[in-house]
C-alpha cells in the first residue's frame, strides 16, 4: 500500500524531526520509542504543553499526516473537510488521506510491521476489531485530547464537550482508546404520514403494539414488521432494549459482564417472549430473514412492512430510496409491561464511527489534532448537513434536520437521562454473533424463547470461561 | 556431454524451484507454524501454544458444520456438473454427428455453445449478488415470481436453513456447467467417428454408444474434470461469503457455513489468526486427501485409439 517514495520522504521527516527534537514534542519521541509495542504502552506521555491556543496539542509543525476514514453511508468528505482546516493550520504538513472499506484488510499488515497511520475512522463491516489492538498496546491514549481546550468551546476541555456516555464507550480497561465521532439512536422507524394517514399511534406497551400490528394487518394487509434478516444483530437490539427498559440497568451490567444468568434472566426471557409473539402471531414480511438490510429497507420505505428496527444512521442509509412525504420517525421500542424499570422513552444512544490513533503512529499528536478540529461545532454542522447525523459534540445546532433527525433530537430530549447502552458487543464479537445467530432462528420459529435464552446463555458461558478472551467488565 | 547436460537442468529449474520454494513451500511451513500459536495477526507478537488450536478445531461445532457443508458440495457439485455437462455435450454432439449423415445438426448447436459458456465469464462476485437478487424471498423475487405463474408460494431461498445451502450449490453448478460442456464437446470430437459408425452398423443403441463408447473414449477429460471441480468445490468461500449477508455470516445461523468462509471470518472478524491458520490446515489436508481419493477411485484401463 505505501508508496516508496512516501515512504522515504516520511523516513527523512523523521531524520529532520529528530533533529529539531525540542521543537518536535515529547509526542513524536514517545511514538519513536513504542516501536516495539509493549502492552499497555501507548503514546500515553502527556503532550508538550505549549500554551499556544492554536496548537494546544504541541503537534510538530512539519510532520506529515495519514488519515484513513472509512468511506460507508456518511462518505469521507467531511473529513476531507477537517483535513483543509488542518493542512491552513499546518502548512508545511503533508497530508494523505485515504476513504476506503474493509479497513482491516487494509490495516491488518501495516500495524504488523509498524508503518501505521495517524489517525483511523474504524467503522464499517469490514473494520479492525479493538480489543485485540487494546491487548497489545497498540493504540493510543487519547487522553491528552480529552483535556485538551475543545474548538470553539469557550474554555472548555474536550471531554467536557461531548454527549454523555461517549468517553466510557471508547474505553478499555480504564483507558480511553477509542473515540465515537458520530451519535446514534436505536429504535424503530416507521412512517408518521402514514400512520396520521390511518388514524395510528405509536403503542406505548406491547400489548398495545400487538393490537395495532393486527389492526395494520387487518386494515392494509401490509406486514407490520419486518427486519434486516440477514443481518439478525438488528432484530436483537430492540429485544435487548426492551429487557433493560422492563429489568433496569441491572440488565446491562449482567450482559456485559457475562453473569450466569444474563440471557436466562427474566426480563430477557420475557422481552424475547414477547418478540416471538410476532412469529406467532404472523406479524413479520414474509421473507423477511432472507433480505438483506438494504432490501429489507426498501420494502420497508416502499410501504410493505410498517416497522424497521434501525439505528439513526437509516435516514442517510436510504437517502434518495425514501418517498416523498415519507416522514420517518425513530422511536424507541414499547414498555414490557406497566411497571418497567424505565419509561418507555429511554431509548438506546451511543456513539459509532471509533476514531483511534495508533500507538505508533508518527503524528499521534496531529492525528488528535484532526480530532479535535472534527469535533468543533462548525465541523459538526458540517458533517449533520451531509449526512442527516449528529456528532457526539453535545449543544451543537444542527441547523438542517430532516424528519427523521429531528425525531432522533426529540427522542434523546425526551429519554434524557434514561438513556442507556450496552458493551458486550463491541467487546466481545464471538458472543454477538451468537446472540445473533439464536435470534435469526427465533425470529422465524424455529427455537422458542426458552431455547434461544439457553443458546445465548451458552454463548456467554462459553466467553466467561475463555481465559484467553481479555475481559473488560468490571466483575 | 553430462555434465553439460546437468549445468543446463540446473540452471533451467533453479529459477522456478526458488520461486516455488519462496512463493509456494514457505508460506505453507510458515502457516504450519503460525497455526501452533495466538497470534491476533495486529502485532509481530505471537505465543507458541502447542495444539491448542487443534484442540480448539475439534471441539468446535461451527467447525464441524463447515466441514460437512464442504462435504457435500464436493460430492454433489463435480456429480451434478458432469451428469449436466455430459448429457448437453452428448446432445450438442450427437446433433453433429448425425449431421454427417447429410441431415441437418441440433438446431443451433453452435448458439448452444458460446450460450452455454457465457455464466463462466462472468465473475463469481458478480454472479453472487445476481442470484441474490433472483432469489428474493418476496413473491416479487425473479425466481419467485415465475414459481408464482404455476401457484407455488414464496420461497424463502436464503433466509431458510433447508433451502439457503441448496440454493448457493445450485449457482456453483450453473456457473461451472457451460464449461464443461465446451470441454466435454471438444473431447468427444476427437473420437474417429468411424468407430461410432462400425457401432451403429451393428446396431447399438444410442445409450449403450454413451456408455460402452464416448464415456470410456474420454474418460481421461472427465476423471480430470471431477478432480478439478472437486478442489473448487472445497473452496466455495467466494459464493458463500457474497450471498450469505454483507461481510460473509455463512447465515442463517451457520447453515452455509464453509471452512473457507469460517476462516475468513475467524480471521478478519474476530482477529485470530492463529487459529484461522489451523482451519486454513486443516483445509489443505481435506483438500489433499480429496486429490488422493478421487485420483484412485477414478482409475480405470485407459481405452487407446
Amino acid at each position: 500500500m505505501t508508496h516508496p517514495t512516501r515512504a522515504l520522504s516520511r523516513r527523512t521527516l523523521l531524520g529532520l524531526g529528530a533533529g529539531l527534537g525540542a521543537l518536535a514534542g515529547t509526542g513524536f519521541l514517545s511514538a519513536c520509542a513504542t516501536s516495539s509495542s509493549t502492552r499497555g504502552d501507548g503514546a500515553s506521555a502527556s503532550p508538550q504543553a505549549t500554551g499556544d491556543p492554536d496548537n494546544p496539542l504541541g503537534v510538530p509543525a512539519d510532520l506529515s499526516l495519514e488519515a484513513i476514514i472509512f468511506k460507508g453511508g456518511y462518505g469521507d468528505q467531511y473529513a476531507i473537510d477537517a483535513e483543509a482546516v488542518y493542512q491552513q493550520r499546518f502548512p508545511q504538513s503533508e497530508i494523505t488521506h485515504t476513504g476506503g472499506q474493509e479497513l482491516a484488510k487494509l490495516l491488518q499488515p501495516r500495524f504488523v510491521s509498524g508503518d501505521v497511520p495517524d489517525i483511523v475512522c474504524n467503522a464499517g463491516a469490514g473494520a479492525l476489531m479493538l480489543a485485540p489492538l487494546v491487548e497489545n498496546g497498540q493504540l493510543a491514549d487519547l487522553t491528552p485530547l480529552l483535556d485538551a481546550p475543545a474548538e470553539g468551546g469557550d474554555g472548555k476541555t474536550v471531554r467536557d464537550t461531548l454527549l454523555p456516555g461517549i468517553v466510557e464507550q471508547g474505553t478499555f480497561g480504564g483507558v480511553p482508546y477509542a473515540l465515537n465521532y458520530t451519535f446514534t439512536v436505536h429504535g424503530l422507524y416507521y412512517s408518521s404520514s402514514l400512520f396520521d394517514e390511518h388514524g395510528w399511534s405509536y403503542p406505548s406497551t406491547w400489548a398495545e403494539m400487538l393490537d395495532l400490528c393486527q389492526e395494520i394487518k387487518d386494515a392494509t394487509g401490509m406486514a407490520p414488521w419486518t427486519y434486516q434478516g440477514k443481518n439478525p444483530g438488528y432484530i436483537l437490539t430492540p429485544l435487548v432494549m426492551m429487557a433493560i427498559k422492563a429489568g433496569g440497568r441491572e440488565v446491562i451490567d449482567a450482559l456485559d459482564n457475562l453473569e450466569p444468568d444474563s440471557w436466562t434472566s427474566e426480563p430477557m426471557l420475557e422481552s424475547a417472549r414477547a418478540m416471538h409473539q410476532l412469529v406467532e402471531r404472523d406479524f413479520i414480511m414474509q421473507g423477511t430473514s432472507g433480505l438483506t438490510h438494504i432490501q429489507a429497507q426498501t420494502y420497508w420505505a416502499n410501504g410493505e412492512a410498517a416497522f424497521i428496527p434501525c439505528g439513526s444512521w437509516l435516514e442517510s442509509e436510504l437517502g434518495d430510496v425514501m418517498p416523498e412525504g415519507f416522514d420517518m420517525v425513530i422511536a424507541s421500542p414499547p414498555s414490557l409491561t406497566d411497571d418497567d424499570a424505565l419509561p418507555q422513552a429511554a431509548i438506546r444512544g451511543m456513539g459509532n464511527e471509533p476514531f483511534i490513533v495508533p500507538a505508533q503512529a508518527e503524528n499521534p499528536y496531529g492525528g488528535m489534532e484532526l480530532l479535535r478540529i472534527m469535533l468543533s461545532p462548525t465541523s459538526s454542522q458540517n458533517f449533520t448537513r451531509q449526512t442527516q447525523t449528529l456528532t457526539s459534540l453535545a449543544e451543537y445546532d444542527p441547523q438542517s434536520a430532516g424528519t427523521g433527525l429531528t425525531s432522533v433530537r426529540d427522542a434523546l430530549t425526551e429519554s434524557g437521562d434514561d438513556t442507556f447502552f450496552w458493551r458486550y458487543g463491541t467487546w466481545y464479537s464471538p458472543l454477538q454473533t451468537e446472540a445473533a445467530n439464536a435470534t435469526s432462528a427465533l425470529m422465524t420459529g424455529e427455537i422458542d424463547p426458552d431455547e434461544w435464552s439457553r443458546r445465548c446463555q451458552a454463548a456467554a458461558d462459553t466467553v466467561r470461561n475463555d481465559d484467553s478472551i481479555e475481559k473488560y467488565g468490571d466483575q | 556431454m553430462r555434465a553439460g547436460s546437468l549445468r543446463f537442468v540446473v540452471t533451467a529449474l533453479a529459477v522456478p524451484i526458488l520461486l516455488y520454494g519462496v512463493l509456494v513451500i514457505s508460506p505453507y511451513a510458515q502457516s504450519f507454524y503460525i497455526s501452533l500459536t495466538d497470534w491476533n495477526g495486529l502485532s509481530p507478537e505471537r505465543t507458541f501454544i502447542g495444539l491448542d488450536n487443534y484442540a480448539r478445531l475439534v471441539r468446535d461445532d461451527v467447525f464441524w458444520i463447515s466441514v460437512w457443508h464442504n462435504v457435500i458440495a464436493v460430492l454433489v457439485i463435480p456429480a451434478v456438473t458432469l451428469a449436466l455437462g455430459l448429457f448437453f455435450a452428448t446432445m450438442i454432439h450427437v446433433g453433429r454427428y448425425r449431421a454427417r449423415g447429410g441431415g441437418r445438426g441440433v438446431r443451433g448447436a453452435a448458439v448452444y455453445r458460446i450460450v452455454y459458456f457465457f455464466p463462466h465469464l462472468l465473475s463469481i462476485a458478480v454472479v453472487g449478488v445476481l442470484f441474490s437478487t433472483v432469489y428474493d424471498p418476496t413473491g416479487s423475487g425473479l425466481l419467485n415470481g415465475a414459481l408464482g405463474l404455476v401457484g407455488i408460494e414464496p420461497v424463502n431461498w436464503l433466509g431458510s436453513k433447508d433451502t439457503a445451502y441448496p440454493a448457493m450449490l445450485a449457482v456453483i453448478i450453473w456457473l461451472s456447467v457451460g464449461f464443461y460442456v465446451i470441454l466435454f464437446t471438444s473431447a468427444m470430437s476427437s473420437i474417429p467417428a468411424d468407430i461410432f459408425e462400425a457401432a451403429r452398423l451393428d446396431g447399438t443403441t444410442r445409450w449403450q454408444t454413451f456408455w460402452r463408447m464416448t464415456l470410456p473414449l474420454i474418460w481421461d477429460t472427465v476423471q480430470v474434470a471431477g478432480i478439478y471441480l472437486g478442489i473448487h468445490a472445497l473452496d466455495m468461500f467466494a459464493i458463500v461469503n457474497v450471498m450469505s449477508a454483507a461481510g460473509g455470516s455463512g447465515g442463517p445461523d451457520n447453515s452455509t457455513q464453509v471452512l473457507g468462509n469460517y476462516l475468513y471470518i475467524t480471521a478478519f472478524q474476530n482477529s485470530e489468526f492463529g487459529y484461522a491458520t489451523a482451519i486454513g490446515v486443516a483445509l489443505l489436508l481435506l483438500t489433499l486427501a480429496f486429490a488422493a481419493a478421487a485420483l484412485r477411485l477414478t482409475r480405470r484401463e485407459r481405452v487407446e485409439f
